[in-house]
């Protein structure tokens, strides 16, 4: 886990000291926006999942186990979070029209913006059609550089689990980066 | 070491992970079977590609702005959570407790005051479907336009419009507001009040969070009118909404 927790951050802030909870959201929401972009791929629904993330650890600082690390738990919340964006980006997908044209037409030019585009263009295209779980744990453990065991307590999972769904995630997007690459191989029923 | 055990370190390993044991009976394996090697050799291709991937972070722009909401979000919906019963008696002790937060009168009836107004927007949903390529292009004029979640198009009956200004396009969206380009479900003068509110705190608006209960949303009630508007826009080149 990349955030080191200063080792009174949380007691003071469980004191309700608002100065070490800005302390904490400052030194961790970057790591909680990498996860969430690369779960959703929409820079401002990564922002509203972080800003909801903080605010349910605010909300439930006090019940928080302290056996659990902090960015585990942050973790946690932001798959959550993002899980549930999805979710509802899945039932309004059938009435609704991606405004991926629109996106590209975009011109503000900002450099992080076109990062964030591609970025999203390039993790989607290979993950999209992932099942949940194993897109979840790409995630974790190939982009955000988890290990299997910190992967499994994020997820609640067994490191078994946590390795099988990997498998197959990282067989799936081999096949889709050789479709990319070759695109003569597709396969096509008659 | 067997194919399986061997297969099972390529699958789930990347170069540099594995024990020293492991490597050595890895190798050793590999020298001894071609279908193993031919799949350690994708595995690294394929774990080459990931952590090219890996290696673009997505940028958070203004984090400062992000820290600001979270900490306005916290000081109006959850003062009460703080400080835990320790804190307390700790600040009582202390007697007073400046970084302590303080409960935030009025928040209950202004979230009340945001149900209520969505449920009038409910009862005003446009009855008409807005052109997805009109609505994309208002997008380029005003900043993002989100219906529901992340994918917004055609606005169908039974669908609210949600704007979620922010910056310049909260500015452009006021302007709008003023010049009554725009009109909303909502009160005008309340819409405005909330807007000018906005505009008058540096920063971030009081809420971005969808479950906040204090996004504002606002439907466009005339369709001839905003699409008037688009059509004004587009052919203005993009710079009639700053004039």
């Amino acid at each position: 886990m990349p955030f080191e927790l200063q080792p009174d951050l949380l007691d003071r802030c469980l004191r309700g000291e608002r100065q070490a909870f800005r302390q904490l959201v400052e030194g961790s929401q970057r790591y909680a926006f990498r996860l969430a972009f690369r779960m959703v791929w929409d820079e401002d629904e990564a922002k509203e999942i972080v800003q909801e993330a903080f605010i349910r650890v605010w909300k439930h600082l006090p019940a928080f186990d302290r056996t659990t690390r902090f960015t585990t738990w942050l973790y946690r919340i932001v798959v959550n979070l993002s899980h549930d964006t999805l979710r509802r980006r899945a039932r309004s997908r059938d009435r609704m029209v991606p405004l991926d044209d629109a996106r590209t037409m975009v011109a503000d030019g900002e450099e992080s913006t076109l990062i964030n585009r591609d970025l999203a263009a390039r993790v989607r295209a290979l993950a999209e059609d992932l099942p949940p779980a194993q897109r979840t744990v790409f995630v974790l453990r190939d982009l955000q550089d988890l290990s299997i065991e910190e992967t499994a307590e994020v997820l609640s999972m067994s490191p078994g689990a946590v390795k099988a769904n990997l498998c197959y995630a990282r067989r799936r997007i081999r096949e889709r980066m050789e479709l990319t690459e070759h695109p003569e191989n597709e396969h096509h029923d008659v | 070491m067997t194919c399986d055990q061997a297969r099972e370190v390529i699958a789930l390993t990347r170069p540099g992970e594995t024990s020293e044991t492991e490597t050595r009976a890895l190798t050793e394996h590999l020298g001894s079977c071609a279908l193993c090697t031919r799949l350690y050799r994708d595995a690294l291709s394929l774990n080459e590609k990931i952590a090219a991937l890996r290696a673009v972070e997505p940028v958070l722009e203004d984090p400062e702005g992000l820290v600001r909401s979270v900490m306005q979000i916290v000081d109006e919906t959850h003062p009460a959570q703080r400080p835990t019963s320790r804190g307390r008696r700790a600040s009582r002790l202390r007697g007073r407790d400046h970084d302590a937060v303080a409960p935030a009168a009025g928040f209950r009836t202004s979230r009340i005051a945001f149900a209520v107004a969505a449920a009038i927007i409910a009862v005003f949903l446009m009855q008409t479907t807005m052109d997805a390529r009109k609505l994309a292009a208002l997008e380029l004029r005003l900043g993002r336009i989100t219906v529901g979640t992340a994918v917004a198009g055609i606005v169908e009956p039974g669908q609210v419009l949600e704007l979620i200004p922010r910056g310049e396009a909260r500015d452009r969206l006021l302007a709008m507001l003023r010049s009554g380009a725009l009109r909303t479900s909502l009160n005008d003068q309340g819409v405005r009040a909330y807007l000018e509110s906005m505009s008058n705190a540096a920063g971030v608006p009081p809420a971005l969070s969808s479950r906040s209960g204090l996004r504002l949303t606002v439907q466009v009630q005339d369709q001839a009118e905003i699409m008037k508007t688009i059509d004004s826009l587009l052919t203005k080149g993009g710079n009639a909404h700053e004039q």
